[in-house]
């Protein structure tokens, strides 16, 4: 008979031995594997470490696997396995990039082998210009880092505690290239550098305008006149003392004005210097929208079917005030058909002579359709086409 | 031993239910009580954007921004009157009763304050400035003790109390680096409550004492709070109109619980714009979207 610390310790040795054996069947896979998967597409020059150990059971479950490929798990959380410093990274940013957030690691990374380094398919750029079109822009002055492909050199792939998934906010993240003081100090009127914010005027990727400041400019700044704005307090009655006009546009039931103490509200969303787009708008498009709007950009990340061009909200909305809801430039039927120009003849019946029954107001297309979060439904439906949606008001259908 | 193992195990099942009920009854006591105008009444509002409530006299004063006047109901919810103010209302966007029962109404088109004396048939209008002689861009008020009146200059996002000739006698802000100017007060009888929407804060401007208290929302989901009000238990209740609910705080902040639904049938809120207390302690929402206010009792 055996004691039962001998029993114990007969058990632990057959536990290591089971688990050898184990791990030595699993290492003998890729052998297997390799008998109907071609070893050319595991070649590159760069090969995922588990693949250069022929360790093909680290990552897929040879017979059976709830997930595509015979991964053992989901991706994401099988790269961060051993990506540790990854997954820290994406838990602490408040920015993601789409592909992470969907736990889609092989979008940008090729898990077995590959021609450049991070298991990349492509060039960084290359990669990025697959789905960020709106850059790859041929401009008269480009910045060095975009002109060479280093994407890399100021946004960060996975995520960032940043909007645009840059590195660092500006100034910060100029300035560890641009020298601090000397020229750039004195062509900034000797300001201290780490106040000013290099975005609102230079576009980080390119310009046609030398020294990367933003194309579209405003007429005291082109001409250098500095002292028309900066010799009056920073408030409203500085643009309005050239733009009168444009405060009537504020009067509207639904208005834009949105101070925060007494500094000046126009600059909210407009950049006193250049810009890249009319009006002077900061950014690119939607993000002086997005500095208040987050919860709508948020919610229209969740979604299936978005509109068209939909980070473009001056399309439908007005930039100052408006007397419709939403700040919508027209009623809805009008401001759809200025795209939808045929759609709009051809649709349920709206208007007076349809009435939602929900609330007794005449129906338009915003009834059925949500243009501006979108929604899990095709065409941005609010509902199932198949009933749920109509079913709402011709109820017992 | 069976015997207190059972009373044990039905003592523990009882907590269990009784802390469900209470949880429950914290969450669902509020219920859809009707809408003005009355459902089946002829009278439609279009897009109401604003209430005011006498409670002696039991009335509500609806502003109506596309009919372009103050309505006002019974404490039946009929409709009593609809005035427009000789056709001066273009853009009524909010409107406070003084104690003669004179009407004070912020006129958008003109970025105006119109004063309505109904006993002398006369509207004077008044254009806002700062003492700095800085415009006031007037957006929602309301009238304070012994008449003085409150208005929420957007221009600032401060509430300035005026005097009467109107001369700005006292500014609340917040010189907090995080502040975005407020969306929304109410005047109670231990002061000032003011919304900082975007910054997830509400100032109580303690008027006894001159203090100033912050209070920061625990509830990260706030979407788009524009309006607040609060309870005789000074409960907090905030309106999110993207959202479409209603968020309901204690002083601490904490989030205790959030009630309606976006939507557009009775009960839902589509852009709701503003919610009052009645004299009965209902909650009225002004519900821009549905065109109607919708009322909530417990």
């Amino acid at each position: 008979m055996k004691t039962p610390k001998e029993k114990i310790l007969m058990l632990t040795i057959f536990v290591f031995i089971a688990e050898w054996l184990f791990l030595q069947l699993a290492l003998t896979y890729a052998s297997d594997c390799f008998k109907c998967h071609q070893t050319e597409n595991f070649k590159g020059k760069v090969i995922h470490q588990p693949v250069k150990e022929n360790k093909c059971a680290a990552c897929h479950s040879p017979h059976v696997a709830k997930h595509k490929g015979l991964l053992k798990i989901e991706q994401a959380k099988l790269c961060f396995q051993c990506h540790e410093s990854i997954e820290e990274k994406v838990s602490q940013s408040k920015f993601l990039h789409q592909p992470v957030k969907d736990g889609n690691c092989v979008k940008c990374h090729a898990p077995h082998a590959a021609e450049y380094l991070g298991l990349m398919d492509k060039t960084i750029a290359d990669e990025c210009w697959t789905c960020h079109k709106k850059p790859q822009k041929d401009y008269a002055y480009s910045h060095q880092p975009y002109a060479k492909g280093q994407c890399n050199s100021c946004h960060d792939p996975h995520g960032t505690p940043n909007s645009n998934l840059i590195i660092k906010t500006a100034p910060s993240l100029c300035l560890d290239c641009h020298k601090k003081e000397g020229d750039l100090k004195k062509r900034h009127l000797n300001k201290d550098l780490f106040e000013l914010n290099c975005l609102s005027c230079h576009n980080p990727h390119g310009s046609n305008e030398s020294s990367l400041v933003r194309s579209v400019r405003h007429a005291p700044f082109a001409k250098g006149a500095c002292s028309v704005c900066h010799e009056k307090p920073n408030q409203i009655r500085v643009c309005l003392d050239c733009h009168q006009d444009t405060i009537s546009s504020f009067y509207k039931s639904q208005s834009h004005v949105k101070g925060n103490g007494m500094g000046n509200p126009c600059a909210n969303c407009h950049t006193p210097h250049a810009a890249d787009r009319s009006g002077l708008l900061y950014g690119a498009d939607g993000e002086a929208c997005r500095a208040c709007h987050e919860d709508t950009f948020k919610r229209r990340e969740k979604t299936l079917y978005k509109h068209s061009e939909w980070s473009t909200c001056t399309h439908c909305h007005s930039v100052h005030g408006a007397d419709q809801l939403a700040m919508l430039k027209d009623e809805p039927d009008k401001v759809c058909a200025g795209c939808h120009e045929k759609h709009i003849n051809f649709v349920h019946p709206i208007g007076d002579k349809a009435i939602d029954q929900r609330n007794g107001k005449p129906m338009n297309c915003i009834s059925c359709h949500d243009p501006c979060t979108g929604t899990m439904f095709k065409a941005q439906l609010r509902g199932s086409s198949g009933g749920s949606l109509c079913r709402e008001c011709h109820i017992g259908y | 031993m069976k015997l207190r193992s059972f009373i044990i195990g039905i003592n523990f099942i009882l907590i269990i239910l009784s802390g469900a009920i209470v949880a429950l009854a914290g969450n669902s006591s509020w219920q859809y009580f009707g809408q003005i105008p009355l459902q089946n009444s002829e009278v439609k509002l279009k897009r109401p954007i604003f209430i005011d409530i006498d409670w002696q006299r039991q009335r509500y004063y609806v502003v109506e921004i596309e009919g372009k006047q103050l309505v006002s109901f019974d404490k039946e919810r009929k409709m009593l009157t609809a005035f427009n103010a000789d056709a001066s209302l273009k853009v009524p966007i909010a409107m406070a009763r003084d104690s003669q029962g004179n009407v004070w109404v912020v006129e958008r088109a003109e970025n105006q304050l119109l004063y309505i004396d109904f006993k002398e048939k006369k509207i004077d209008k008044f254009t806002l400035t700062h003492t700095d002689g800085s415009l006031v861009f007037i957006d929602r008020l309301a009238i304070g003790p012994q008449d003085f009146l409150f208005v929420l200059d957007r221009m600032q996002g401060a509430i300035l109390k005026l005097d009467d000739s109107l001369k700005v006698i006292k500014i609340f802000s917040s010189s907090a680096q995080d502040f975005s100017g407020f969306h929304d007060f109410k005047i109670k009888s231990d002061g000032l409550w003011a919304l900082d929407g975007f910054a997830r804060k509400i100032y109580h401007f303690n008027t006894h004492d001159d203090t100033i208290e912050v209070i920061n929302f625990t509830s990260t989901d706030l979407q788009f709070p524009i309006a607040l009000e609060l309870d005789d238990s000074k409960q907090i209740y905030v309106l999110d109109r993207h959202a479409g609910h209603i968020g309901v705080y204690d002083q601490k902040g904490r989030f205790k619980y959030n009630f309606i639904e976006r939507g557009k049938r009775n009960g839902r809120l589509w852009y709701a714009s503003n919610l009052i207390f009645d004299w009965e302690g209902r909650l009225c929402v002004v519900d821009e979207g549905n065109g109607r206010i919708e009322m909530f009792t417990r």
